[in-house]
């Protein structure tokens, strides 16, 4: 059982850890320790629950211990409001950057989009990968976030759009330098 | 409500978070509305980028210590009652770690359980009981005690861990046990007399 639960999750996790981390070894620290830690309370599973119940303790640990012991020298830390800063409607920024919302669909067409996203992706803030991994990469749901983040279940939601403007912040960025 | 108003109800609604009637408010405004279609397109489309992007591999020595320790905490966890003085599987689970990893893995000192001092203590006792059946009742009301003392424990959690002491009772006794039909009696030393 435990070894099925590591060849099915040990990936995911230290995806989760990297994109926490941007380190490997640090990843490679972190993702051996919560495991370490499930391993020793394996006697109290609950044979009837998934195993993804514990891949969200997992997830959980790496996301607590990530915020004590890794430090993302060459981040900005954040959660700081990517935009809207004007705070009232559409400002004329805003308008021009709506109207560019089809370069950046344009753009996400093309081959190299995959690229694109992940670059920009690896330049978000801690928390707006964090959040963006587990929402769309890992699909799991609002509540299974709320869980991972120790976030009330009522913030997801905005948690989660504001890590999708971020990104289309940066895709922004990258689509202007390719269409000027 | 305006345009703002809706970009969190659309995210959620691409991730498909939003109850009935907010759905239909949605649905609504995007009849009206090209910048929030672009806007929930956007979001379709790199939800489908980040969720077939390749995701890194795990490293090979991080999969193996894993693999290791998670090897010994299944072994521990088969054969529960253990001999006395025998290294725990929780020993060697947290020794690979902290092996692989020195210096940070800090396991913490797990204090002898009531379980584990009620299997040292049958240890030291004829391993010639045979009463299997009764230890394995034994051994289940304290870890019913034990398990008692911190958290609620579901019934189907205790059933598990009573049919994992069912389950190593005969092979922790093989090599003493005479009733035992695994092992070929010529083979065993003739020290000890049947009852
Ligand atoms: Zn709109």
């Amino acid at each position: 059982m435990l070894q099925r639960f590591v060849e099915e999750y040990s990936d995911s996790a230290f995806q989760f850890a990297y994109r926490l981390c941007d380190d490997v070894e640090e990843s490679k620290e972190l993702v051996q320790e919560a495991f370490f830690r499930l391993f020793k309370s394996w006697d109290r599973y609950d044979a009837s629950q998934p195993l993804e119940a514990w891949f969200l303790a997992i997830l959980r640990n790496l996301y607590v211990d990530s915020v004590k012991k890794c430090d993302r020298r060459n981040r900005v830390s954040l959660d700081a409001p990517v935009r809207h800063e004007d705070g009232e409607g559409l400002s004329i920024a805003e308008t021009m950057a709506d109207a560019r919302d089809e370069d950046i669909l344009e753009a996400l067409e093309r081959r190299e989009a995959v690229e694109q996203v992940q670059e920009a992706m690896s330049s978000l803030s801690r928390d707006h990968q964090a959040i963006l991994t587990l929402c769309d990469v890992e699909g799991l749901d609002y509540t299974q976030i709320a869980q991972v983040l120790g976030a009330p279940p009522g913030t997801v939601r905005s948690r989660v759009s504001r890590a999708r403007a971020a990104l289309k912040e940066k895709l922004r960025d990258r689509t202007a330098g390719m269409v000027a | 409500m305006d345009c703002k108003g809706f970009e969190d109800l659309i995210s959620a609604y691409a991730d498909g978070e939003t109850t009935g009637e907010e759905a239909q408010l949605v649905e609504a405004h995007l009849k009206a509305c090209r910048a929030c279609g672009r806007r929930l397109a956007f979001i379709r489309r790199s939800k489908d980028i980040l969720a077939s992007m390749p995701a890194p591999e795990a490293p090979a020595d991080l999969k193996a210590a894993l693999r290791v320790a998670a090897a010994q905490a299944e072994a521990r966890s088969r054969a529960e009652p253990e001999r006395p003085g025998s290294p725990s599987g929780k020993a060697l689970a947290a020794g690979a770690l902290a092996g692989a990893l020195p210096g940070r893995a800090e396991p913490r000192p797990a204090g002898p359980t009531l379980l584990d001092r009620t299997s040292a203590w049958m240890g030291t006792l004829s391993p010639r009981y045979g009463l299997a059946f009764g230890l394995a009742a034994f051994l289940l009301v304290g870890l019913w005690f034990e398990r008692r003392q911190d958290d609620p424990v579901p019934i189907d959690v205790m059933l598990s861990a009573h049919r994992r002491y069912a389950l190593a009772q005969p092979l922790a006794r093989t090599d003493s046990d005479p009733g035992s039909v695994d092992a070929p009696a010529d083979d065993l030393e003739d020290d000890e007399t049947d009852d």
